[in-house]
Parts: C-alpha cells; structure tokens; sequence
C-alpha cells in the first residue's frame, strides 16, 4: 500500500504550503518514509543484477532505525518470484551482500567510505542526499513539485555491472 | 386487377419471391459472419492497444508519474476510433487521460474496482462503443486500471462499405434473375400470345385461313401445328358446309319458282274456268229463257191434250235444265267464295209459308202431306232471303223427290240461350232415308247416296253441297239423321236475333195467279235488247192485258220516257248504246219533272251476279227480276208495282188459310166455335157494306164508298177472303181520292169474289 501512501503525501503536501516544505526539509515524515521505502522497492523491480536470478533473494538495506517500519511493510513482497529481504545495517562492510542499499540524510558522513568500498560492485546505491549522483551516486531522489522524482548516475551503474530498464530511465529526471 | 391472374405475373412473382429470399438469406448470412468477425477483430485490436498501454504507461502509474503517462497516452491521437483512454490509480481515482473526440464521460467506479480487485479485464458494448477496462499489474500487485473507450467507427465503416457492397451484389443478383425470368416466361407467354391472337382473330372474323405461326420452341411448335391442322379441318368443314347451304338454297328457289309457276298456272286455269262459267250461264241462259218462255206462251194457248203435255214436258225439262244450270253455278261462285249475304229485315212466320206453299203443289202432285210447324218465331229477323229460301226449296225439294209415300214435315223454331239467338230449322220426310255409311259423305260435292239413286232421281248431286255451303257462309251448323227406308231428319241453324215482339201477321198471301187476264190497259215500256225475250216478255205482259212498247236500248228508253207517261218500266241490265243501269239513272235525275220519273223500275237481268241488285236499286230501281222468269213471277212483280185496282185479282185462293190457321193458333181450344162466329158475322155484315158501296156509288157518295170499302177491306182481310179485300182496298182508294166514276168497273169483280167466298165460307160452316 505505498501507493495510497505516496499519493496521500503528495496531497497532504500540496496543503501544506511553504511551511510544510521546510518541515519536509528538516526531517521526513513517517509516511514520506514509506513512499521512500516503495520507491526503492520499485527500483529493484527494474534493475538487473548480475547472476540475480542465482539469488535466493533481493536484499533490500537501510541504515537509520527511523526507516526500519518503512522498509519492513515490504516484507511480504517478491520481485520475479525471489522473495523481498529487508535488512538494517551498521556499517559500511555490510552493504557487500546487499542488492541495494538506502543512505538517508542522516549518514551522509559515510558516503565518501561507502563509494570507495562498493566500487564496481554490483551494489545499487539510492540517497536523497542532494548531489548524490554527482558524487559517485547511482539513484538520486528529488523532490519536483512536491513529488519524489530521480536521478540516475548511469554510468556508475555500468562501470557496477548493473542495469536498469528503459522504462525507469525515461521517467528519470536526469541521467548522466 | 385481370393482371393478377395471368401465367407471366403468376410465373415471374413466384420465381423472383424465391430469388428474393435466397439473396436475403445469404446476405444475412454472409453479413452477420462479416460483423461478427468485425468485431472479434476490433476486440482484439482494442486489447492488444490496451496491453500495449498498459505496458507503456505501468511505470509512469509505479512512479506516480503522471504527464510521463499521459505523454504515452498521446500517441493514441493517430487512433480516431479510439474515443478516449483513462489510467485509474489503485484507487480508481483518475490519474491520466487522453481523449481523441466526444465528451469525456468517467467509467462506473463498480467496474474500476471489480477489474482492481479481479485482475480480470471488463468489456462493456454498448451505444457509445466498445468499453474494454484493463488491470495494471506489477508483479501481482494492481496498481491501476486502463480505461479504452472504442467509438468502432472503423468497424462501422467498414461494415457500412460492406454493406454496399452485399446490397450491390443483390441488386444486380436480383436484376439479373429477373431478367432471365423474363426470358424464360417469354418462352411460354410469347407463343401462347401468338396462339391466342390467331384463335381470337379466327372467332372474331370467322377467317379459317388464318394460321397459328411457328414458335421457336419445340413443344409449342407441335402445339401450333396441332393446332393448324385442326383449323384446316375446321375450315374445310366449313366451306363443304357453305357449298350445301347454296345448293340446298338454290334447289329451295328454284322449286319455290317451280310452285309459283304452278301456282299462276293453277289461278290461271281456275280464272278461266270461272270466267268459262259465267259466259256458259249468260250464253246458255239467254236460249233457255226462250224455250221457257215460248213453252208458256204455248200454253196458254188452246192446245188439245197430247200437245199441252208436250209443251208441259218441254217446259219441265227446260225448268230442269235452268235448274240445274243454277245449281251449278251456284257452287262455282260458293266454291270461289264470291257470295256475299245480303240481309234483310224479314217476318220469319211469313217467310216459312211462302216456303212451303211454293213447294206444295209439288208435293201434292205425288200425294204426300206438306206441313209447315211453327214455334216462337212471329218476329221480324236479319237473313238473307234469297239464301235462306234456295237453302230450304233445296232441302224440302229432296225431302219430297226422295219421299214416296207419307209426309215432309218442314219446321222452325227460335232458340236462344245467354249470349247467342238463333233459329232452328228441319226437315224431316218419310222417305228412303240414307245408309249410315253414306252420312258422313251426303254434303260433299258431286255425291249422292247412291249411284243408282242418280239414276232413278236425277239431280247433279250438288244441291246438298251447295246448302252445306250457305249454311257455312251465314256461320250456321246442319246435320242429318236417318235410317234406310225409315225416313231422314235434315236440320240446320243459323244464327239470327228477332227484331221485334211477336206481331200476328194477316198479310194476303202472294199465291202465284195463272192465266187470269187484265183489262186495265196499263202502258208498260219494255227495254231489251234480245228479240227473244222481247217476245217471251211482251206476249206475257199482253196476255195479261197490258199495253207494251219495246225499246232496244237504255238510250231509246230514255227518249220513250221523255215523250210519254209509263205506268211501269221493265229495264234490261245488258243493252247496247246504253245500259239498263245508266237509262234508269237517267230516268229517275230529272228532278221530278219528268214525265216517268216517279215511275217504277223494275230491273231485269240475267246476270246473277252480286251487287248488281245494288247498283240497280242505287240508279233509282224499285224491284229486280231475273232472267229467266216464270209467268207467275213476272205477273206478280208487274202487278205489285201497277195500282192494284186496276191490275187483275191474281189470287185464285179465296179464302186464305194461313189466315184461318193463325187465327185458330191464336185461339187455342175455343178457335173452331170463335172462327164459326168470325164467318157468321162476316156473311152477315158483308153484304150490307157492298149495298153501301153500289149505292154510294150510283149517287157519287164517295165518303160513303169510302167507309164501307174500308170496312169491307178489313174485315175480308182478317177472314182470309183475299180477292174482296184487295178489291175493297181499291175501291177505298177511288173513294179517298174522289173518284167514284171509276168505281163500278170493280163492282161486278167484287161481287164475283165475295160470292166465291161466300160459298167457301158456307162449306166450312157446313163442315163443321
């Protein structure tokens, strides 16, 4: 149900004016969390890893505690009938088993370690951190109009060995 | 709405109705698979578009990306059939649309949810289109639903260009089976129509020699020459039938000619044979009329006994001969029905005795009883009675000629009944009678019982026929009864209504007078033209004491009568220079002046022919006598018209008994003591009234001669003494008119009378 809560977000910010903008901007919402957590998932349903279907399952990371409810409604879900794992990690070291990993705001310390450690692993990186994409980012989230649009580093993405369908490309709002 | 019923209409209806429904049924047919698969086609353009869609826009619906949606919708505008298209979120709210025409019209939010809970496709038609709502499913998750809204207008395009062109291919099906329909029907309907034209010009014009022409099928070929056969037969038939028709016409005329011939020939011959007859009675006639009349200026000559018999004999035989001739050309005229009736008023009662006293003497002469019987007919009737005495004297003559001995018994009575009168007549004898088996034949011509029967009476064995005749012209019936040797009843009636009531009539009797001479000197001018019968004439007329002049003609009469006074004219009808009838016309126009014109006429003839009795007695006529005549009818008509005091008494009856009889019919049981008394007085007063009379006259007394010679007239008349009436009845005269000088002439006659009568009289009184 990310969906529903996706959109009721939007609504709710299209309300909520220049205010609820900066309160956005300070920290995210439980449900704007949620709508992360989605579109994260929907990544994953678009991208190829390599040997992916050897996988007993798509591994979704995260490092804060405040998405760990976000990231656990994906549970029940499958992508191309391997099971959806949702894990919260600590470190660095960990995100090597991850098919995914999600660095919110809050880490944005460790993404210089985080690049160097998964460089040209066939790990998909995702942040909301503004210039994440020109740092060494694969997907970047931006907000347009008060909805969560993207940016896609595809070039990182290749020299990792990962793929991502046309059909999130064109949706993006860049790709470099 | 004769068209209805004919072959063709009938024929071309019931094919094109097949046609008809066979381009139907294969069109539906051929048009329903068309569309059906049409529309499976459209569906499945429809869900292959929406899948295309729904692939194209799922990540746009994943990532909330709305105008990235929309900008895939867009592509639909090359789609015109495709009215609009809608992307549903997963809470069936609108999240993109695109629409190529029409108003923009939301799904029901019941299918929406129906497809999102499903995840099975919803296909709605209806009248805006093909409605196809597709799920959008991301790895089994809904997220949206894909709303396509079809219009079909290139299925309805492409069925309408159908359409046209399955109503073309049926119209020209249909075109073109009627074409041949028409073709085919003409196959039977145009020889037929042929066939139909010849037999109706055929019946209309009775042409036989039209014929049926040849078809170009083979059946109705055969038909055809089947037909002309047939007609030929006809048509031969025919003129067989015309040629005997003007054979058989030409036969009927000319035996139709033949009878007309035939015809002419036979009216020729009878033409002439009448014509033969009526010379034969002038020529014959003429001859005749001097025998008989020197035959009875023979006798009253004094002959001795042997030749006053011969001259009796001569005389009957002549009587015989005119007879017969008479009889004979009786029949003629009665066979070429020439006679006419001429009816007169007529006193039946005297009529009957005139009958039979002009037959008694006949009968007496063979002792037989002549008696007259008389019922209910004293009146006056219209008969005519020239015709009714011939039709009697002929049957009373053959009662008496075929009677030997007893009595002819003549009778009549009046008979009548509602509506019709008539009168009866018979005459019943005792004589041989006739056999049953000649009865049916006795009124046919030239047939007598039988042949011997001519041989023992003579006779021309007509006069029977001739009666039969008459009776028939006057409408009468007749018959007869007999018996041989038993005697035989003749009767016959005619119809006949009486005039007056019953008058007793005590007329003197006109008995034929003989040999009784006149003194009286009468002028008489006789005109005829033939010198016998100017003898025969003049010698009687003289004999009974008349003075005659002859003339030869109707001229010479004429100038006779200018020059002196006649008492009486006796005029031929045949004369030459001038007829009896134009002398008589000019005797009678001088407007009284003349000398003779109040004389009287009486006109002789022998020409029986009708009609001339007519014109005589139109030219001025008084009487008619026809040649030849007898003395007794001569004296009798000359003294009928001469003044009757000075013409000779003529009755040699004395006393009349038909008189004496009508008195005694009259009177029943009483009449002898009452016809007694009648006589007593008579005797008694008479000669007181002759006393009257002489010595009237002697002392020129004439009102006293006349009252005693009137009632001497009367009383002799009702007596029967004939002779003293007639002579007191001109007597009377003298005396009315003055002229009593003339009177004792008549006295000694008178008294010569009455003392006949006196003593007839006595003898009856003595009788009795």
């Amino acid at each position: 149900m990310a969906w529903r809560s996706l959109k009721t977000f939007t609504l709710v910010l299209a309300l909520l004016s220049p205010s609820a903008q900066t309160a956005t901007a300070l920290a995210d919402p439980p449900d704007s969390r949620s709508l992360i957590a989605a579109l994260n998932y929907n990544f994953a349903k678009y991208a190829d890893w390599p040997g992916e279907e050897h996988a007993e399952s798509i591994d979704l990371c995260y490092f804060t505690d405040s998405f760990k409810n976000s990231f656990s409604e994906l549970h029940d879900k499958a992508i191309f009938d391997k099971p959806v794992n949702t894990m919260q990690i600590r470190d660095v070291e960990q995100t090597s088993r991850c098919h995914l990993v999600y660095i919110d705001r809050s880490e944005r310390n460790i993404l210089q370690r985080l690049f160097v450690y998964l460089r040209d692993k066939p790990v998909l990186t995702v942040s909301d951190i503004t210039g994440f994409v020109d740092d060494g980012g694969m997907i970047e989230i931006v907000r347009v109009d008060n909805k969560f649009r993207f940016k896609v580093n595809m070039s990182r993405m290749e020299s990792s060995n990962l793929k991502m369908s046309s059909q999130v490309l064109k949706l993006a709002v860049e790709v470099k | 709405m004769k068209w209805i019923k004919t072959l063709k209409f009938r024929l071309i209806v019931t094919m094109m109705g097949l046609v008809l429904l066979t381009i139907l049924i294969i069109s539906v047919s051929i048009i329903s698979n068309q569309r059906h698969a049409l529309e499976k086609q459209s569906l499945q353009d429809s869900t292959a578009l929406g899948e295309l869609l729904v692939t194209n826009t799922l990540t746009a619906v994943l990532f909330d990306d709305a105008i990235s949606a929309r900008q895939s919708l867009k592509a639909l505008r090359v789609r015109r059939d495709i009215s609009q298209v809608m992307i549903f979120d997963d809470e069936a709210r609108l999240f993109a649309s695109y629409q190529n025409s029409g108003n923009q019209a939301l799904p029901d939010s019941e299918s929406l949810r129906q497809v999102l809970d499903t995840h099975e496709p919803v296909i709605i038609e209806n009248e805006r289109g093909l409605q196809l709502m597709m799920p959008m499913i991301s790895h089994g998750d809904s997220i949206g639903v894909l709303y396509l809204l079809d219009n079909l207008a290139s299925l309805k395009s492409q069925l309408a260009a159908f359409y046209q062109v399955v109503a073309l291919t049926a119209v020209l099906a249909f075109i073109a089976s009627l074409m041949a329909m028409l073709w085919l029907v003409s196959l039977f309907t145009k020889p037929m129509n042929e066939m139909l034209a010849t037999i109706r010009d055929i019946t209309i014009h009775r042409d036989y020699r039209r014929r049926a022409p040849k078809a170009s099928t083979v059946e109705f070929n055969q038909l055809a020459d089947s037909f002309n056969q047939m007609i030929s037969e006809v048509q031969i038939r025919g003129q067989q039938l015309e040629t005997m028709n003007t054979e058989l016409e030409q036969r009927v005329q000319a035996r139709t000619e033949a009878l007309e011939t035939a015809l002419q020939l036979a009216n020729e011959a009878n033409h002439a044979k009448a014509q033969f007859l009526a010379m034969m009675s002038h020529e014959v006639r003429t001859p005749l009329n001097g025998v008989i009349g020197f035959a009875e200026l023979l006798k009253l000559n004094a002959l001795d006994d042997e030749a006053r018999e011969n001259v009796q004999l001569l005389n009957d035989s002549a009587q015989s001969l005119l007879a017969l001739l008479n009889q004979i050309l009786d029949f003629s005229k009665l066979d070429a029905d020439k006679v006419e009736l001429e009816k007169q008023r007529l006193n039946m009662a005297s009529f009957m005795k005139s009958v039979v006293e002009t037959n008694r003497a006949k009968a007496e002469r063979k002792g037989l009883k002549l008696q007259l019987t008389l019922h209910d007919c004293y009146a006056d009737y219209l008969v005519d009675p020239l015709r009714l005495r011939q039709v009697l004297n002929n049957l009373i003559d053959n009662a008496i000629k075929f009677t030997a001995r007893g009595h002819v018994r003549v009778s009549l009575a009046a008979g009548q009944n509602d509506k019709d009168h008539w009168l009866d007549f018979e005459i019943e004898d005792t004589g041989a009678g006739i056999a049953e088996s000649k009865l049916q034949s006795i009124f046919s011509p030239f047939s007598q019982a039988d042949s011997s029967v001519t041989r023992q009476y003579g006779g021309t064995g007509l006069g029977l026929a001739i009666c039969a005749q008459l009776i028939k012209l006057m409408k009468g019936q007749y018959g007869v009864k007999s018996q041989e040797k038993q005697g035989s009843l003749f009767w016959f009636r005619i119809p006949a209504q009486a005039l007056d009531t019953i008058q007793a009539v005590s007329k003197p009797a006109k008995a034929p007078a003989r040999q009784v001479k006149a003194t009286s000197g009468n002028l008489i001018l006789l005109a005829e033209d033939n010198e016998i019968n100017q003898s025969v004439a003049a010698g009687m007329l003289e004999n009974f004491g008349y003075q005659v002049q002859i003339v030869s003609n109707g001229l010479e009469a004429v100038n006779e009568c200018n020059k002196k006074h006649y008492d009486l004219i006796l005029m031929d009808y045949h004369m030459p220079q001038m007829g009896g009838l134009e002398a008589t016309a000019l005797i009678r126009d001088s407007s009284g002046q003349g000398l003779n014109s109040e004389t009287p006429i009486v006109a002789l003839t022998a020409d029986i022919q009708d009609g001339v009795e007519a014109e005589f007695r139109h030219a001025g006529a008084d009487d008619f006598l026809i040649k030849p005549f007898k003395l007794e009818q001569l004296s009798e008509i000359v003294s009928r018209w001469l003044d009757k005091a000075e013409s000779p008494v003529k009755n040699d009856q004395v006393i009349d008994e038909d008189v004496l009889e009508e008195i005694r019919q009259m009177s029943g049981e009483q009449a002898p003591e009452l016809i007694n008394n009648i006589m007593e007085l008579y005797l008694q007063q008479t000669p007181e009234l002759i006393d009257d009379i002489q010595h009237g006259t002697a002392a020129g007394d004439a009102d006293r001669v006349f009252r005693a010679a009137h009632a001497l007239k009367s009383s002799s008349a009702n007596i029967g003494a004939v002779k003293v009436s007639e002579i007191a009845h001109q007597v009377e005269k003298l005396g009315r008119h003055n002229r009593v000088d003339h009177i004792p002439q008549h006295l000694d006659t008178l008294l010569e009378c009455y003392e006949q009568a006196r003593l007839n009289l006595k003898s009856r009184l003595g009788d009795r």
